[in-house]
């Protein structure tokens, strides 16, 4: 206990001096089917009340049961602006991959778990008002991703930094990094200097 | 009808299928390196973007549309080290004299490397071939020409095939990291032409024929990218 201590002590020490603080994304290697479905379900809650109170008033104009049921059988390339397109459906398909990164999913994981949230709105939320567009299932999870992949590295360079602002910054980028049990962490990773000996620790906190 | 119904729904099922599948693959696959002289088998995404130069052709005009922006994203699935299915998507701007034309390829194609040329571990070139379909759309950003100016026309959306080909060549970053460099030739004919408005944020169309003057759009773009993952 004592040697423990001590070595942590050390450690706190060290930091500034043999090692680079880097706050990194943690892969789980196995993910439960019920937590893949539990993460699943609580984005899909999330868009189902994203859907209903954004779009309130084109839901009370254009919405039926009748177009949820219709629909979901008749894609097609929409007639959306280049806002909504490009611009409002690259930040929803950053948030489904920043979402399912922040629970632990790899990069190529995360984009096919984005891929099926973005299904899952297309096909059984905003058919309510709506047809399917193939350009929402094609550049939503993929846009979305090279944005996701972007605003992730952008906000662990921030957090590293260690100060307020730069702590906000990287909660702007990526608001899923204060999640509870979100899979990012501070890693200590020892300098490598040429010409010094010295012993190699990692710690994670 | 039903015929159109009932492959839209097969879409749907592939698309379900396909992801699940992928999905439910990849957790449970090995990592294996990815390096431009072997392509590691399963999925990857590949990422990239740079400048285009446009020109727009009908029976009646020609217009040089000049330099633009695009980007370019494909998710294949790699068979084997040098052989690749890839569906890809692309956003293309260009802006001409008070319009914007921003095209968009939806497209199903095949990756490969190039055989018989020398390459290293570190770098290798490949070449493309897809074909898919997609809207090109032209945004009056001032006042719409004269000839819609009647129907409040705020942008045309023509729909049409596209087929395209590229050749490339990836090389292993010393981070470690897979980049390309890309030279793709698109070619976008169109069959429809819609003209539209936007009541408040729903749009509407006002008016739908067929082009009949063989337009089309060529580009030819130079891309720099990342493998992803």
């Amino acid at each position: 206990m004592l040697l423990r201590a001590m070595l942590l002590m050390l450690m706190f020490f060290a930091v500034p001096v043999f090692a680079d603080e880097r706050f990194v994304h943690v892969e789980r290697t196995q993910i439960p089917t019920r937590k893949r479905i539990e993460y699943f379900g609580v984005k899909y809650a999330v868009q189902w009340t994203f859907y209903l109170t954004t779009q309130y008033e084109t839901i009370q104009d254009h919405g039926s049961f009748r177009n949820w049921q219709k629909n979901p059988l008749s894609p097609h390339f929409d007639r959306d602006n280049f806002e909504n397109n490009v611009i409002r459906h690259t930040l929803a398909g950053a948030s489904y991959y920043l979402f399912y990164r922040s629970r632990g999913y790899s990069e190529s994981q995360a984009f096919l778990w984005s891929n099926l949230s973005s299904l899952a709105f297309e096909f059984t939320i905003e058919t309510f008002t709506e047809r399917p567009s193939y350009q929402d299932l094609a550049l939503t999870p993929t846009l979305g991703t090279v944005a996701g992949i972007g605003a992730e590295k952008l906000s662990a360079y921030f957090h590293e930094k260690k100060v307020l602002p730069g702590r906000i910054l990287g909660f702007l980028f990526n608001p899923y990094s204060v999640l509870p049990r979100a899979s990012y962490e501070f890693r200590a990773i020892p300098v490598i200097r040429e010409g010094h000996f010295g012993a190699l620790l990692e710690w994670r906190y | 009808m039903y015929g159109r119904c009932w492959s839209r729904f097969c879409f749907v099922v592939v698309c379900l299928c396909s992801t699940l599948t992928l999905a439910q693959e990849s957790g449970e696959a090995e990592r294996e390196v990815f390096r431009p002289d072997h392509w590691a088998r399963g999925f990857h995404f590949l990422a990239a973007s740079g400048l285009s130069t446009a020109l727009f052709n009908s029976r009646v005009q020609e217009a040089e549309l000049g330099g633009g922006a695009s980007i370019r994203m494909d998710v294949g699935y790699y068979w084997t080290p040098d052989f690749a299915v890839e569906i890809g998507s692309s956003v293309n701007l260009n802006r001409v004299e008070g319009f914007l034309i921003w095209d968009n390829q939806f497209t199903l194609g095949v990756r490969a490397r190039v055989p018989r040329l020398a390459y290293s571990r570190y770098g290798a070139p490949y070449m493309r071939f897809f074909s898919g379909r997609g809207p090109l759309i032209i945004v009056f950003e001032d006042e719409a020409p004269s000839v819609y100016q009647a129907s409040g026309a705020q942008r045309l959306q023509l729909e049409g095939p596209v087929f395209g080909a590229s050749i490339g060549y990836m090389q292993t970053a010393t981070t470690g990291g897979v980049w390309l460099l890309e030279l793709m030739l698109t070619f976008h004919s169109f069959e429809s032409l819609e003209i539209v408005k936007s009541n408040k944020d729903v749009p509407v169309v006002v008016q739908e024929e067929r082009v009949r003057d063989q337009s089309s759009f060529s580009a030819l773009h130079i891309l720099i990218g990342v493998v992803a993952f």
